[in-house]
């Protein structure tokens, strides 16, 4: 691990280190770049992690306070946490299920493809596929992607049996175990999956692609990367130029420390990012760096989601194994013949005996309710995942009202579901049901968004400054030296887990930041 | 009736939270309700019956390939 001086001006800051900030951290430091990385939490390992959930998600997920308002039911169930993501050397890729799916063609064309939507703020990204394709590759392979580089997929388990015989019966064709960056045989110098059941409480076989066992380690093994953890960032600075010059933090011991920096990356998933370029405004940039479009903290998305679990005469265990353990993709393409823009993956999902209470149906109670936990084992679930509307009204602010303990204003989420978003999840929740229905389930339940765990398009790219925060290498379009680098980025959210696609562009603004700092452009 | 009556209030909201998290979130409660809790430390479920459903049938090997075991 390389000792970088607080002075040192000559290195890239990043600001976080999950899918974004870890990948790019590592690129950088396999270029011979010096690289400092400032994560708020503490850094954790397979042997640390727990199979136990409520533990785990007191370990690994961001607790710092947030409020919430708007119309969506997160805000009454869980005023107080708008997402589920995480403050943890790796962020979200310690917790996430390791969906890996490229974004469609037409999806980085929304706007021109889906036309003008009413109270939605489309807009094309300045990026094509064909553009981000051998990323993708590249991509794939770091993280080793199943049915990709020639590896095997997943064995499905008895939640796949259930989704897939369902799906069949249906007519559905695009069913199988998935895109996974999870090992189905050892890679990369990783054991194989165990089916452990435990995903998105960090996995404890390393079977699972994060960037805190792999690209940490490696950026580490260059002698270039100087990861502090428990580094909790309030201030980006900048210097009379209009160049960001430093990055200000409270380091584990509650000690405020500056760090000097060439070029800087924001990568704290897209509550924090645009929170820390408000709280970054000066008499040069009242607004908060970065914002002269007036487009930082607007266009949050959250992915359109819900759940459907079904029960059955006959045990399912659900728990056992992976959580996500297969897919139908069939609805995941643009047909508004179905009654609205853009598609949804249907994906399976499981939660153990302490979530499933408090997250089958957020303030529910009574018979029916305990019916439910009473026939646990003999339950089937999947998640519905897919493209949700930007709204320049659903925004992450700062809550003035609220200080968290260094004294800055916490983020508020506010979030009104678009029209389309409703149509779609009815919709999702209807095909979901009918697909377990199909496998003979006794009863379905419909269940609402959970604290959101896909979260994005908070600092968008554009083609233009006054349409996004960006352009298409995620450099601001107002400071040249500064960079977002994260879900933020997502000009919109397409149907596919967002992971993938942070970690291809990550690796893509790489290249760009070497080159741009090659030619002494930054 | 008496509890229908107080749904809805904060107290309702706090007692109704607490049950959600220790009725359930329990060794007994695990026991009672058919899940086994933590399992690495018993090497997961690869060898312990991820895949035993028998009463609907098997997804073909393109959509489920086999399991590697070694």
């Amino acid at each position: 691990m390389a000792s970088i001086s607080y002075n040192d001006d000559s290195v890239v800051v990043i600001i976080g280190s999950g899918a974004g900030g870890g990948t790019l951290a590592n690129e950088l430091c396999q270029k011979g770049i010096k690289v400092v990385v400032l994560e708020a939490g503490a850094r954790q390992s397979p042997q640390s992690f727990v199979n136990d959930e409520w533990k785990s998600f007191g370990q690994l997920a961001w607790l710092d306070p947030r409020t919430t308002s708007g119309t969506w039911r997160v805000a009454k169930d869980f005023s107080g946490l708008p997402a589920w993501i995480c403050k943890t050397v790796g962020g979200s890729t310690t917790h996430w299920a390791g969906a890996s799916l490229r974004f469609q063609e037409h999806e980085f064309r929304a706007k021109t493809v889906y036309g003008d939507i009413k109270g939605a703020n489309l807009l094309d990204w300045p990026i094509t596929l064909s553009e981000l394709a051998p990323y993708y590759a590249k991509a794939e392979n770091k993280m080793g992607v199943t049915r990709t580089n020639g590896i095997p997929g997943l064995p499905g388990n008895n939640n796949f049996k259930v989704m897939h015989a369902g799906a069949k019966k249906m007519g559905y064709k695009q069913v199988h175990t998935g895109n996974m960056a999870i090992n189905s045989q050892p890679r990369d110098g990783r054991g194989r999956c165990m089916q452990l059941g435990f995903c998105f409480q960090g996995c404890k076989s390393g079977a699972k692609w994060s960037t805190l066992y792999t690209e940490i380690p490696k950026a580490e093994a260059t002698g270039n990367l100087d990861l502090r953890p428990e580094a909790h960032v309030t201030r980006i600075e900048h210097n009379s130029k209009g160049l960001v010059s430093g990055v200000v933090y409270f380091d584990k011991d509650g000690k405020e420390q500056r760090q000097s920096a060439r070029v800087v990356c924001v990568a704290g998933n897209s509550i924090e990012t645009p929170r820390l370029l408000l709280l970054s405004a000066s008499n040069m940039f009242r607004d908060g760096l970065a914002n002269s479009s007036g487009q930082v903290g607007r266009n949050y998305m959250r992915h359109m989601t819900g759940s459907v679990y079904a029960a059955f005469k006959d045990p399912v265990h659900m728990y056992r194994g992976t959580t996500m353990a297969g897919i139908i993709s069939d609805e995941s393409n643009h047909n508004p013949k179905r009654g609205f823009a853009g598609g949804y993956e249907m994906e399976t999902l499981s939660l153990g005996l302490a979530f499933m209470p408090a997250f089958l149906d957020p303030g529910a109670w009574g018979a029916d309710y305990a019916w439910w936990m009473d026939n646990y084992t003999n339950l089937a679930g999947m998640w519905l995942v897919g493209e949700d509307m930007p709204r320049e009204t659903n925004r992450i602010t700062l809550n003035t009202n609220v200080k968290d303990k260094w004294g800055s204003p916490v983020a508020n989420v506010h979030f009104d579901d678009h029209e389309n978003d409703i149509v779609m999840r009815n919709h999702a929740f209807t095909q979901g049901e009918r697909v377990y229905q199909a496998a003979g389930a006794i009863k379905t339940y419909r269940t609402p968004p959970y604290p959101s765990t896909h979260n994005l398009g908070t600092c968008r790219l554009s083609a233009n400054a006054r349409d996004g925060v960006a352009n298409k290498w995620g450099q601001t379009h107002d400071i040249p030296n500064l960079f977002i680098s994260d879900g933020s980025q997502f000009t919109t959210g397409g149907a596919e887990n967002p992971t993938l696609t942070i970690v291809t562009l990550a690796i893509r603004q790489a290249d760009y930041i070497a080159k741009q700092m090659t030619e002494r452009a930054i | 009736m008496i509890v229908k009556g107080l749904e809805g209030s904060t107290f309702f909201g706090t007692v109704r939270g607490q049950c959600v998290t220790s009725l359930y979130n329990n060794d007994m409660a695990f026991a009672a309700f058919g899940f086994p809790g933590s399992a690495w430390e018993k090497g997961g479920y690869i060898t312990r019956g991820f895949q035993d459903l028998k009463w609907l049938p098997a997804p073909p090997k393109e959509a489920s390939p086999p399991p590697y075991l070694g």
